[in-house]
């Protein structure tokens, strides 16, 4: 029998649904200031009323579901996934005011594009909008990619037991120091530190290659945003290829590759615990496979010619490998590119790049290195089972952090996600198949959705049909999250609908 | 004999130096080639010269004895066009949200692969450009209706955290 929520269960999720909407106010300030200092007088207006409308919601939730009692698991996962659509339906506000998108629907596909560090667009004509939109569209990706929940738990003065909870609801569960509001707020210095850094160099290059000293800064800096988080938007329509600079792609690599890392990885190189980049699993798998997709990619493209040298096609590849592996989604080919002149071979090897995807517990997306890696060592387990004399009891261990005997629960579970993420990304493939797109297409562009990868084959448009934009909208969604805690928004909902009776609160 | 010889040989050279060049010109004069034409059959127009129409969007990036900058022949659709230094001071009004720039028609040799630039698609200039309408400013006027709601939701935000922080602070009181 499935329990009814109580009052009091609803008020918990909306209370801090609405402290989620506060922070994300708070950063909505940031391009009205933008707006207001470049004289882009009708962006700021467009963004007082998305900041107004947030601010407005976010104090009504607050007010009128006050409740002093702390989230539970459950109530953790439903803030988690809610307060996402919550934050995609206002943040969309300035996007569909400021002219630049066919319906509210393509507004909301950027905003959760945006926040799940995706990468892909639906904004029409980008090479004209307003820099404190650009701000904006590079913000969400920035603040997607830290997690939105840990904005508010960085502003907390005081610890929340129930905050862990709602931490581990957006698909994160390390705990890098022992109080998870100074594990977030060790999240965001590490980010502000590599903001600052990264900036600066892209900066820097950009000066070298001939853009001016604010037009360099403001490139470097949503630049910065977008490989940092892994969220591939990049402020003209050409993306990568505007700069025509191998050194500005290569740095943007470096960064997207550092931006995909564990932040636990993160946070033992800045105590000096340099040893965990060679010895963790998550570390090691994404060497191998990063190292294997570039292989076949590279293969692939000789194969076909696509380039006149070497050294062109591994420019060209190693761009686009890290792109995709890192679930960046950066691009300095055309999306058509990979059709018309790349082959299905080196295509493929992106596809297994972005399948696989970078680390947990990072800005990105796909499966997961780790749960590969735990995959791997669960079968090569069972094989030196089958191998070894009857009676033998075979040990395996893995090292994330801390050296972990590998045991069946680790293998469920990352067998589990697995697949569904397979699902997820068999179902787009199907709707696209539907639609009449050929099955490669199809199946690249949901795999991208999917791992909130962001590299096209050219399907996504405004002008696909409406089942698709949603069907990728929610592909992103689910892959972000990593499915639990939408799936107990979803047993929530269902609870509300068809439960029975009353939730006895237990002292 | 010989002259005669020398100059059929001299005349058959000239007539046939345009079939042997690598670059030949594959679009009418009147018919500017798009962006999505050219990756869609991106082999078949590798290493012609094409006529391309497109605004000069966002910035003129000079280096390495050259300019960049990249022509936008629809929204979300541009390519990057390598320019002299000569060339590329023709253009004065770069593309952006407060101005349209100008629109440049170009012939140009496309290339899918560069080789002098490490692989990029790119159109290299050749023979003259020509600016086909001057950049100019682009408005943007803020709606009264707007502004209206913006102050209206600024107020009710304003009175909302008003409320909030005078309820914590009963609450912390007690």
């Amino acid at each position: 029998m499935i329990l009814k929520p109580t009052k009091q269960d609803y008020k918990i999720i909306l209370f801090y649904t609405g402290k989620v909407l506060i922070g994300l106010g708070l950063v909505e300030i940031i391009p009205i200031v933008v707006s207001l200092l470049l004289a882009e007088w009708a962006t700021a207006v467009d963004f007082v009323i998305g900041a107004g409308a947030t601010f407005t919601v976010g104090y009504f939730l607050q007010i009128a579901f006050h409740t002093e009692e702390d989230p539970q698991w459950n109530h953790g996962m439903c803030i988690a996934s809610f307060s996402w659509i919550v934050c995609t339906v206002l943040g969309a506000i300035p996007y569909y005011l400021s002219g630049h998108f066919g319906s509210y629907l393509d507004a909301m596909y950027d905003a959760m594009s945006g926040y799940t560090t995706t990468g892909f667009i639906m904004i029409q004509d980008l090479d004209h909008i307003s820099y404190g939109l650009n701000i904006w569209r590079h913000l969400l990706t920035y603040i997607g990619g830290q997690g939105m929940i840990t904005i508010i738990l960085m502003f907390s003065v005081k610890g929340l037991s129930g905050a862990y909870k709602m931490y581990v609801g957006e698909g994160k569960d390390e705990k890098l120091m022992p109080n998870v509001i100074r594990t977030t707020r060790a999240i965001w210095t590490i980010s502000i530190f590599y903001c600052i850094f990264g900036t600066s160099v892209l900066w820097l290059i950009g000066k070298k290659d001939g853009l001016d000293f604010w037009r360099s800064l403001y490139h470097a800096f949503t630049m910065f945003c977008s490989t940092w988080s892994t969220g591939g938007f990049a402020p003209m329509s050409q993306n990568l290829m505007y700069y025509h600079s191998p050194l500005y792609e290569f740095v943007c690599g470096i960064i997207m590759i550092i931006g995909s890392l564990n932040f636990a990885i993160h946070f033992f190189v800045w105590n000096g615990k340099w040893s965990e980049i060679t010895k963790d699993i998550e570390l090691r798998s994404f060497y191998l496979t990063l190292m294997t997709t570039f292989a076949i990619t590279c293969g692939g493209l000789f194969s076909v010619h696509a380039y006149p040298n070497i050294v062109s096609t591994y420019r060209m590849a190693a761009n686009l490998v890290f792109s995709a592996h890192t679930t960046t989604g950066v691009m300095n080919i055309y999306a058509r590119q990979l059709i018309t002149q790349w082959g299905p071979i080196a295509t493929i090897g992106l596809m297994i790049a972005m399948a696989i995807g970078g680390s947990a517990a990072s800005t990105a997306g796909g499966i997961k290195g780790l749960r590969i890696g735990i995959i791997f060592k669960g079968i090569l387990q069972d094989i030196k089972k089958l191998v070894s004399p009857e009676g033998t009891i075979v040990v395996q261990r893995f090292h994330h952090g801390v050296d972990t005997i590998l045991e069946d629960s680790h293998f469920r579970s990352a067998s589990g996600i697995t697949l569904m993420y397979f699902v997820l990304y068999a179902i787009g493939a199907i709707v696209g198949v539907f639609y009449g797109y050929p099955l490669l297409d199809a199946t690249f562009e949901s795999l991208s959705h999917g791992s909130n990868s962001g590299l096209s084959v050219g399907i996504l448009s405004f002008v696909i049909p409406t089942l698709m934009k949603i069907v990728y909208f929610l592909q992103m969604w689910l892959g972000r999250l990593e499915y639990t805690s939408i799936l107990v928004l979803g047993g929530f909902i269902s609870a509300s609908i068809f439960g029975r009776g009353k939730n006895v609160k237990k002292n | 004999m010989l002259k005669k010889i020398s100059i059929l040989v001299i005349l058959l050279t000239m007539i046939s130096m345009p079939v042997l060049a690598e670059e030949k010109i594959v679009t009418s004069a009147s018919k500017p080639v798009s962006v999505s034409e050219l990756v869609k059959k991106i082999a078949e127009y590798d290493g012609k010269t094409v006529l391309f129409r497109g605004e000069a969007i966002g910035d003129k990036m000079s280096r390495d004895g050259g300019v960049w900058i990249n022509l936008s022949d629809g929204p979300n659709s541009a390519i990057g066009v390598w320019f002299d230094q000569k060339d590329a001071n023709k253009i004065s009004t770069l593309g952006g949200h407060k101005t349209t720039g100008d629109i440049m028609e170009i012939n140009g040799v496309f290339h899918k692969a560069c080789k002098e630039h490490v692989g990029e698609i790119d159109i290299h200039v050749v023979g003259d450009i020509k600016v086909v309408t001057a950049g100019k400013p682009t408005a943007h006027p803020i709606s009264t209706t707007r502004l209206f709601c913006g102050l209206l939701l600024s107020f009710i935000a304003i009175t909302l955290a008003t409320i909030w922080r005078h309820k914590n602070r009963l609450t912390a009181t007690e």
